[in-house]
């Protein structure tokens, strides 16, 4: 391993961690001011994604003790698994958002809505296993488990950010939608990654992603200050 | 009809130049020609204040509310004082004066009656017959009128039907059945009122609910009384108590109206009740999707603008987050009708456009577009004939919209 290697990988460790905490933090105190019940369905959705940021940091912490003290491959799963608990968080507040404005908007139920998006992110997240020689997801019941559900919430969201992207292009809420989306966008991304390709969870380059995926989450409590 | 008798009065002499009774006489027009005359000099020369002018006398069941012109004094005997018969009694000063300046030199015989009649008529009357108006004839009608055009009207209709169904069965156009109801309203041949549609707004009146009043109507109409607390329509009245027949409830409305044990809510007020629900409505939209503090600023801004046009929107406000208040003052203003609804739509139009381009910046116009239809929708199904009161396209924001 170079030197440089080995700072980016010692700074990935620290990092991760450390970005997920701030963001999380800061978002729950922005949003959960006055309670965490109560909110309208945009600070509710705001908050649940802070909130996830949070729930994030265990995952995070242990990719980096498994990057420090490489083990079993198993340990690599439960990393997959602690994912989901935040990521379904994301995908509650995105879907109750997406439900709440464009019924209040069309005056029709979203639910036919949210069911077709929840079949299309998983044919979306089960294709690439299948095209894949190389996917663990497909190899057993548990790397699936650990897998699908994941990355299916993950494809689901991405999907409602989109088409409220689209909805409210032009606006300024747009804009914030949009930074959002691309932070799940590369969340997901780094999900993919394992579950199709095989690449752990634990390499810098998935890490340098959920960084990433991190900060784009922690820029839209700025952009929504300043809406 | 509000109005029931007018005078007009020459102010130096105390000499009744004109009067017209609606309804029933109840004054010597000599007898009270003289005794406004007295009663404004007396206030005139009183001299505690320089500005004190007496505007209204009050009896136990009437008003008599005075305007002044130049060198008359216009009385109307009324049941509520209102800005909006102010108003006519001021244009009606205006108009004698103008027809009749002769008369403040010199006392002369200028058949003030014939030649002034159509004015007090185009006033007074034309303005209170629509086409659903509803004409009953009086008892004995035919006594009662000579006017060869009107008799022959009269003579086919049944004791009870609208302008527009007199219309049909006599095969005439609707604006020539209204002329002659408001001829035969004015030789008293028949009274009018307006039908109650279901999305009128009434109050229940003390008289109303102390009993006695509602003790032969239905009880789902006994019920629903207590509801109208002069916010809610008749339809939503009707549907709280779960009334099964709408259209018996809004004839047993009618019937407790011409009893006084409800009255319908001012002109006003209804315009007020029906861009709050608008305004509520935009306003819960917007919270859904910006969040209640953003579009309360936003609500708020717009507001802001328009406090230097319409100073009594400081009198709209927001509690709770984006529940809409609308401050007591407010009310009692469109209350005693001393807020004409012409000013309270065009206020509340202004608000609402402000609103809607301010919330397009956030969210994107057509979303908006989108969201005043949704409303729009919803607001037929609440207020059925008032909500096309509202002219919507001019709510839609468009590119050239310009605050």
């Amino acid at each position: 391993m170079t030197g440089l290697t080995s700072v980016l990988l010692l700074l990935i460790i620290v990092l991760g961690p450390a970005i997920a905490t701030i963001t999380g933090a800061l978002g729950i105190r922005r949003y959960a001011r006055g309670g965490f019940v109560g909110h309208d369905q945009f600070t509710a959705m705001n908050l649940l994604v802070a909130l996830g940021v949070g729930v994030l940091v265990l995952p995070e912490i242990l990719a980096s003790i498994i990057t420090i003290v490489p083990s079993a491959t198993s340990d690599v799963m439960v990393v997959m698994l602690l994912q989901f608990p935040g990521v379904i968080l994301w995908t509650l507040g995105t879907m109750s958002y997406y439900s709440a404005a464009i019924s209040a908007l069309k005056r029709r139920s979203v639910r036919g809505d949210i069911a077709t998006m929840i079949v299309v992110a998983a044919i979306v997240t089960v294709t690439p296993t299948w095209l894949s020689v190389d996917s663990p997801a497909s190899r057993d019941v548990i790397r699936a488990l650990a897998y699908f559900p994941t990355t299916t919430a993950l494809g689901a969201t991405v999907i409602a950010l989109a088409a409220l992207a689209w909805s409210f292009r032009g606006g300024r809420i747009g804009i914030f939608i949009i930074v959002l989306l691309a932070g799940m966008i590369v969340y997901l991304v780094q999900s993919l990654m394992w579950g199709a390709l095989g690449i752990l969870p634990t390499d810098i380059i998935t890490r340098l992603l959920s960084v990433e995926a991190y900060v784009l989450l922690g820029l839209t409590q700025s952009i929504e200050e300043t809406l | 009809m509000d109005a029931k008798s007018l005078y007009i009065i020459k102010r130096e002499s105390g000499v009744c130049l004109y009067h017209r009774d609606f309804k029933e006489p109840m004054f010597d027009p000599h007898l009270i020609s003289s005794f406004i005359a007295a009663m404004t000099s007396f206030f005139t020369e009183s001299n505690y204040s320089v500005m004190s002018t007496a505007r209204a006398f009050e009896g136990a069941d009437y008003k008599i509310v005075l305007e002044f012109g130049e060198w008359t004094v216009g009385a109307l005997v009324v049941n509520k004082d209102t800005e909006a018969l102010r108003e006519k009694l001021r244009a009606i000063i205006q108009e004698f004066e103008k027809q009749f300046s002769i008369l403040r030199y010199i006392d002369l015989d200028l058949a003030v009656y014939t030649r002034f009649e159509k004015t007090v008529m185009s006033e007074f009357i034309f303005n209170e017959i629509t086409p659903e108006t509803i004409i009953r004839k009086k008892l004995n009608w035919d006594l009662i009128t000579d006017n060869p055009d009107v008799r022959s009207f009269l003579q086919l209709l049944p004791e009870k039907c609208s302008v527009r169904d007199a219309a049909e069965f006599l095969e005439m156009p609707v604006e020539v059945a209204m002329k002659l109801t408001a001829e035969a309203l004015w030789e008293r041949a028949i009274t009018v009122s307006e039908p109650v549609r279901p999305d009128d707004i009434f109050s229940a009146t003390v008289r109303g609910l102390i009993g006695g009043q509602t003790d032969d109507v239905s009880p789902d109409t006994a019920r629903a009384i207590r509801e109208l607390d002069g916010e809610t329509p008749l339809a939503i009245a009707a549907e709280r108590v779960k009334t099964s027949d709408l259209q018996r409830f809004l004839e047993e409305v009618a019937m407790l109206a011409r009893r006084r044990a409800i009255e319908r809510v001012s002109p006003s007020q209804t315009a007020m009740i029906l861009w709050t629900s608008l305004i509520q409505q935009l306003l819960n939209i917007g919270a859904k999707i910006l969040g209640t503090e953003r579009t309360a600023r936003v609500f708020t801004e717009a507001r802001r603008e328009l406090l230097g046009v319409y100073p009594w929107l400081a009198f709209v406000d927001l509690e709770r987050e984006v529940d809409v208040d609308i401050r007591s003052g407010l009310i009692a203003s469109a209350v005693k009708g001393e807020i004409s609804p012409v000013i309270v739509n065009d206020g509340f139009r202004a608000l609402t456009q402000f609103f809607t381009k301010r919330l397009s910046r956030y969210v994107n116009m057509k979303r908006v577009n989108e969201a005043i239809l949704t409303v729009k929708d919803t607001m037929e199904k609440e207020f059925p004939t008032r909500c096309y009161d509202i002219e919507w396209e001019l709510l839609k924001v468009s590119e050239e919209s310009v605050i």
